[in-house]
């Protein structure tokens, strides 16, 4: 399997309590407001946030919303817990977060079936991806703008069905899933994947939060400590920098 | 029939491949030199190759292998919309073009074949004929599902700029002073 991950900047002791270096960006962030220990506490939790999103998703009782509904719920209520939790006064920030996970998830889940509401988080989610790719980049005059769309939208989409979590019964996202079929095009779109590696450090993590991660814009917003505009912006120009990337003959280490 | 079944690979040695696919690379590429060895003409077997080293970014074999598992299996469609959908991500939309337009034209009732026709009209900037075609091609849905959302999140788009572009001629968006790259490989094509 590729490398999914985002950079390891946190110790990842698998204990409950915070490890010396965890303990440290907890400091930062209570003391300075540090946004970069704020996500980098994030980054640290994430699994856990993902666990307990899978657990409720195996557990729900109705089909009609996706796995990433919940992961987005579930990091939700993980940034809201973090920005919450006075690490000077609670025990231990996983018993502190994990009713707020859940009941972001379950309050979340709950919405949608109070308001009817028929566009999943996942396809705001894609919606505010289309918004982004509205304003055509400069260097891209040479296409049309019908074409930068479906480029952009193509990456994204390429992005999107590697597969970073599979669907309740196990199956990976794709478009065909069917047997090799299916196999040959996840096969495919993992150099997208690995060209994700090689972007600059603040437009590869919006990538990787929003389409490894499922994270939509204004969360990426809020745990970097940018505009939601600005984030959009990064992502723009994430993709056409992938494009680049792929293009035949580009010199790019996309092996081993 | 019978003979074309000759030269195909057995059902268990594909789903073999295909598992070390999602194991490892090399083992699978192992797996295929040694089914290619004695099935060189099996389509599947050079589209899962093909889509190894889409994988690890060997394009142009990647090409070829995609390319050849078109010509010996016509009707391997999946080879052909992955193969353009390539070209496009790479910036070659004149190329993505190319490949997809045999597919809309000889299975235009087909998922695949509405699909590939939507792209072919969008990229070259018919919106209002892509817009229909991938409206159909959603209407038949059940034959590839998980390319629903990528069809479906190019439509708001379009619709849009549909809108924008009401009081023109919405079937010439293709004139477009910008589009001249196209244009220039199309003409490029008319060679052969």
């Amino acid at each position: 399997m590729t490398d999914t991950s985002l950079p390891a900047m946190v110790s990842t002791g698998t204990t409950d309590e915070p490890g010396p270096s965890l303990s440290d960006h907890w400091n930062a962030l209570q003391s300075e407001g540090s946004k970069h220990a704020r996500e980098l506490i994030f980054v640290h939790y994430m699994p856990y946030a993902r666990s307990v999103a899978a657990q409720l998703f195996g557990a729900r009782q109705r089909n009609d919303v996706e796995f990433s509904d919940f992961l987005q719920l579930a990091y939700i209520g993980l940034i809201e817990s973090i920005g919450r939790f006075d690490a000077t006064r609670e025990a231990s920030f996983k018993t502190y977060c994990t009713p707020r996970i859940r009941g972001s998830i379950l309050n979340g889940i709950e919405k949608l079936t109070e308001a009817q509401e028929q566009i999943s988080f996942n396809r705001r989610r894609r919606r505010e991806r289309l918004e982004s790719l509205k304003a055509p980049a400069t260097s891209e005059r040479s296409m049309s703008t019908l074409a930068s769309l479906a480029t952009g939208l193509a990456i994204g989409f390429m992005l999107e069905g590697t597969g970073m979590f599979n669907d309740d019964d196990g199956q990976q996202l794709g478009p065909y899933r069917d047997g090799y079929e299916s196999v040959a095009w996840q096969q495919a779109s993992t150099s997208i994947q690995k060209a994700v590696a090689t972007l600059p450090e603040r437009t590869g993590k919006v990538i990787r939060y929003h389409y490894f991660e499922s994270i939509p814009f204004e969360q990426i917003a809020n745990l970097l400590g940018l505009s939601k505009g600005r984030i959009s912006q990064i992502h723009r120009a994430g993709l056409e920098e992938l494009r680049k990337l792929l293009q035949p003959g580009t010199s790019m280490h996309l092996t081993g | 029939m019978n003979e074309n079944m000759a030269f195909l690979c057995d059902q268990t040695t594909i789903d073999q491949v295909a598992r070390l696919m999602q194991e490892s690379e090399p083992e699978a590429l192992d797996a295929l030199a040694d089914a290619m060895a004695n099935h060189p003409h099996d389509a599947r077997l050079l589209l899962m190759r093909g889509s190894i080293y889409a994988s690890q970014g060997r394009s142009s074999e990647a090409h070829t292998d995609l390319s050849r598992a078109i010509i010996l299996d016509p009707s391997l469609s999946t080879a052909r919309f992955l193969l353009g959908y390539l070209e496009l991500i790479s910036g070659k939309a004149g190329d993505a073009v190319a490949i997809w337009q045999p597919l809309a034209a000889y299975s235009p009732d087909t998922v695949l074949g509405l699909f590939a026709g939507g792209m072919v009209d969008l990229v070259q900037g018919r919106a209002e004929s892509a817009l229909e075609l991938f409206t159909r091609g959603l209407q038949g849905e059940s034959q590839a599902t998980a390319l629903t959302p990528f069809i479906q999140s190019m439509i708001p788009k379009i619709e849009s700029i549909l809108a924008e572009n009401g009081q023109a001629d919405r079937s010439n968006l293709e004139v477009d002073a910008g589009h001249f790259l196209l244009a220039d490989y199309l003409a490029n094509r008319t060679q052969h």
